[in-house]
Parts: structure tokens; C-alpha cells; sequence
């Protein structure tokens, strides 16, 4: 663990500069009740006990005094060291990542990106889209068995309760734990896509590539400030090591190609390496509000039916609320009909309702997906910064 | 308990929340009620904007792509069949891929932590492929 993973569990991510205004922006979008208010006009300060560490603060204020920890000076040394640095990219930063070359918004510059993290010094560039294959996996057949024991299917005991949370989101599960610990036995064990990677990336892929796992630096490139918390947390070492090493968000990213010269704008496009770099349009939309419950739904849909969608867009859980709601009828091999009950929150600050309903025994999902920020990671706090600041 | 102990596995015990809470949501109002924030009004419907914008790049890569789900995922069914649960695809059941893709939170997150620096990841391993070789 180093020296600055011990500074994010202790400070946080996020801290106001001394430069504050005081003009309270950063106040309302904060999800968590974390910032501290002195009076009108006064500056302000986050409390690292409440804060989830979203960055939604830092992406709004119109002054530009908000900052997180950097790691970008870690990642240098590894690479100096000699250190094999394998790299990861959520599915969020690639369409974000054009705004900081002053390219059209929304660009998806996925293979600019693979070429420019090569240029930058990283070995192996992967792609979280197949981990977040693998989350899928994972947290579709724990919700069968959730469902199953719920059924009185035997062999199922030690499955969890109904309904389930995604856990993708790491302000989600801050809040979680800050906000309803009753609510933790519900939160899908499966950790999120980030993790997995950096996990499978010490063990398989160092095993397939007849690295040491101790030689290998795993770096994450994410939309997301509280991913820089939630590799810090001290149980992410399933590897035998640091499953993630840092985390830099798409707006250190455009930084260092920046710093370095790269035209980026004009780079020819590149593939991912394979092994632990294919993933599936599935996997793209977890960057997306609902895009996680829609992987999800694709994937149960074939294993409880024994067929594929005909449709695999599911409109009805795409949209902008804060608050959807749909039910998707599932045919089962032995003839019967599940229908699914799903809730995606976009937005932490719609979860109450919702956690209120399954605390009191009154909620009628199966599955519920909760994302911090509004919109998804594509309005991440580690997105580039998108309109002036003064 | 340490401080980091207490940051996991105890929030509850060094939150103010009650006490901010009151005061954050006195200022909202009082904030709103004034007039002050007009920046941020304006700045939503930009940030509404973008945020269609980069949902529809991803949208865009899912619906021109031919792999579309997670289960079909080549590099997926590989990992499983030559790791996770050798010679299956049998997500969420071995003991290894407990260890490697399944986490725990608060209080227990911590007892995880314990947990894993006192078995090495070759246990995990070997038992995933004891188990699978018997039933194969």
C-alpha cells in the first residue's frame, strides 16, 4: 500500500483550494452532504467522512478551484523503474477523452486512445469493456441465485436477499456504507469492473505472459474520481498484491499526451491487445445510466430462456430520469414467465426513495441499479471539465 | 481501532451528519430563495447537452458492434474455461473466482483484507482445479 492510498482513506479524493469563492454551486450538486457551509459568501470545506468522493463538485465549479489527488506522478516512476505498466480504460473515457483536444463531444476515440496510452510507455493496453463482461457474468448468475433461493430453489442458501444492487460504482457503494449499512447485504458481491481487471490482470494475464506478478504496475484510466478511493480500500489485494496500482482520471490522461507532444488528434487508430481486451457492446454501455441493468438483462435473458433477444436494445430502461422503472418478461426453459423488475437510479440523490422502500420490506424489484452521477460515468467527476471556468 | 479501520469499517462513528445535514440544507434554502446560482442554472442545460452527446458515442459502439452481450465475449469463456473454472464456464461458483471478482463491504471489507494477506492466491487455485477436475 503506498504512502498516497494512505492519504485518499484518510483525506479523500476531493479538496477545495484556498482560492474558494464561496459562491455555493459545488453545494448543490453534492449527492453526499458533504461540504460545509459557514455562511453565505464564506469558503467552503468537504468532509472527508461524508464525501463519496464523486467529483461532481469539482466538474461544476464555475472558478475552477476544486482539485483531487493525483497519482499521474506514480505512474511516471513505475514506468522509470522499469516496472511492466499494464493498462485498463473504462468504457466512459473514450468519449470523453476528444474533449480535451478540443474535438466534436461525445467523439468516441477509442483507437487514438489505444495509440496514445502505447505512446505514452504502457505495455499491455487492455480494455475494462471486458471486465465489465466479466461483472456481467458474475453479478447476472449471483442475481439468479438470488432469485432461485427467493423461489425456494434448493442449493441456493447461501445466496443474498432480493432485491439487488449493482456495486460498479464506487460513490454508490461509499454511500452505502455511510448512508444505509443496512442496505449492504443487498450490494452485489461482485466487485466492479475496475477490480476484476486489475485482479485478473496479476494473476491470468501475468501467468499467460510469464510475467511476475510482482513486476507488473496496474494503472486504470476512469471517468471517475472515487475510483482513486476505491483502489486504496485495503481489501483489494486478492492477487497477492495491489489488484489496481493507480488510478488517473480522462482528464490526467489528455494532460500527459498534451505534456508530451502527442498530436493527439491525428493519431492513427490502434487495437487493443487480446487476452483481457475484447468486450462486447455490452460492456461499452456500462458508461451509460441503465447501461449495466441492460448488459445484465441481455445476458439473463439468454441463460434463463436458453435464447437471445431478438432486440437486444431494451429501451425501456434507457432514458434520463432520476428514477425509471420496467418490468421484462423473461420466458424459462420449463414454460413459465419471470418478469424482472428492475429500478435504475441515476443519481444518487434519487436513492433515498428507493432504499427507503427495501429497508421497510416494500420493494417490488429483483434488481436495482444506482449510479452516482447523473447520466452515468460519462458525467463523471474525472470527465474533462466542460464549460469556462473564471 | 485505527483511523483507516474507522474510515471502512465504522463511518457512522466519526460522521457529523445529523449536525451538516441541518446546516447544508438551512444554506440550500436560503440559496435558492435569494437567487444566487445562476451560473449553475445556466451550466445544466450544457451539461445536459454533453451528456447526451458522449451517452450516444457509447450507444453508437454497442449497436455497430456484432459482439453484443457478455456471455458470448470469446476472451470471456476462455478465462473461464482456462482459469476460472477450468474446462466450464461457471461464473460465480469456484473458489476462485470468489477470491478474484467477489468483495465484501464495511466492517467486513476489513475482515476480507485480514483474510486474504493470510492465504495466498495459489490455495484459491489449486482447490479451483481440484474441484473441477473431479467433476469433469
Amino acid at each position: 500500500m503506498s504512502e498516497i492510498k494512505d492519504a485518499i482513506l484518510s483525506d479523500g479524493v476531493i479538496s477545495i483550494s484556498g482560492e474558494c469563492k464561496g459562491c455555493d454551486d459545488c453545494v448543490k450538486v453534492c449527492p453526499a452532504g458533504a461540504i460545509t457551509v459557514n455562511g453565505l459568501g464564506t469558503k467552503h470545506v468537504i468532509d472527508p467522512s461524508l464525501c463519496v468522493n464523486c467529483g461532481q463538485c469539482l466538474i461544476t465549479c464555475p472558478f475552477a478551484r476544486i482539485e483531487d489527488v493525483s497519482m499521474v506522478g506514480e505512474v511516471k516512476a513505475a514506468m522509470a523503474a522499469g516496472k511492466r505498466v499494464i493498462v485498463q480504460e473504462a468504457p466512459a473515457v473514450r468519449v470523453g477523452l476528444g474533449e480535451g483536444f478540443d474535438m466534436p463531444e461525445g467523439s468516441n476515440v477509442q483507437g487514438k486512445m489505444y495509440a496514445a496510452l502505447r505512446k505514452l510507455g504502457f505495455s499491455e493496453v487492455y480494455d475494462t469493456l471486458f471486465a465489465a463482461d466479466l461483472t456481467i457474468m458474475e453479478e447476472g448468475f449471483e442475481l439468479i441465485g438470488r432469485v432461485r433461493k427467493a423461489l425456494g430453489v434448493s442449493g441456493n442458501e447461501e445466496a443474498g436477499p432480493l432485491p439487488q444492487f449493482t456495486s460498479c460504482c464506487p460513490g454508490w457503494v461509499r454511500y452505502a456504507e455511510l448512508n444505509y449499512p443496512e442496505l449492504l447485504p443487498h450490494l452485489s458481491t461482485a466487485k466492479s469492473p475496475m477490480m476484476m481487471q486489475g485482479a485478473i490482470t496479476k494473476t491470468y494475464a501475468a501467468k499467460k505472459l510469464e510475467v511476475p506478478a510482482s513486476d507488473i504496475y496496474s494503472v486504470a484510466i476512469m471517468p471517475c474520481t472515487a475510483k482513486k478511493f476505491e483502489c486504496s480500500r485495503p481489501e483489494f489485494i486478492s492477487s497477492g498484491y495491489d489488484d489496481v496500482d493507480a488510478v488517473l482520471t480522462t482528464r490526467e490522461l489528455a494532460a500527459w499526451i498534451k505534456e508530451e507532444g502527442i498530436d493527439f488528434a491525428n493519431l492513427p487508430e490502434e487495437e487493443v491487445d487480446k487476452l483481457i481486451g475484447t468486450g462486447s457492446g455490452a460492456g461499452a454501455i456500462f458508461g451509460v445510466t441503465g447501461g449495466v441493468m441492460e448488459a445484465a438483462l441481455r445476458t439473463a435473458y439468454a441463460v434463463l430462456s436458453g435464447n437471445e433477444l431478438e432486440n437486444l436494445d431494451i429501451e425501456a430502461v434507457r432514458g434520463d430520469d432520476g428514477l425509471r422503472e420496467a418490468t421484462i418478461p423473461i420466458p424459462l426453459e420449463d414454460g413459465g414467465t419471470l418478469e424482472v423488475k428492475v429500478a435504475i437510479v441515476n443519481g444518487t440523490k434519487f436513492v433515498d426513495e428507493v432504499a427507503k422502500k427495501v429497508i421497510e420490506g416494500n420493494s417490488p424489484y429483483h434488481f436495482i441499479e444506482v449510479m452516482n452521477c447523473s447520466g452515468g460515468c460519462v458525467n463523471g467527476g474525472g470527465q474533462p471539465i466542460n464549460h469556462a471556468t473564471f | 481501532m485505527t483511523h483507516k479501520e474507522r474510515i471502512i469499517g465504522d463511518p457512522k462513528g466519526i460522521t457529523r451528519r445529523q449536525v451538516v445535514k441541518g446546516a447544508v440544507t438551512a444554506a440550500v434554502a436560503l440559496i435558492l430563495s435569494s437567487g444566487v446560482g445562476g451560473i449553475a442554472l445556466g451550466a445544466f442545460e450544457k451539461a445536459k447537452k454533453y451528456i447526451g452527446n458522449r451517452t450516444n458515442g457509447l450507444y453508437g459502439q454497442d449497436a455497430g458492434m456484432t459482439l453484443r452481450t457478455s456471455h458470448t465475449n470469446p476472451e470471456i469463456i476462455e478465462l473461464y474455461k482456462s482459469y476460472l473454472s477450468p474446462g466450464a464456464v461457471q461464473p460465480a461458483t469456484t473458489e476462485l473466482s470468489h477470491r478474484l471478482l467477489h468483495t465484501k463491504y464495511g466492517k467486513e471489507a476489513l475482515e476480507l483484507a485480514e483474510e486474504l494477506k493470510k492465504t495466498p492466491i495459489t490455495a484459491a487455485e489449486i482447490e479451483t482445479q481440484a474441484i473441477m477436475a473431479k467433476i469433469s
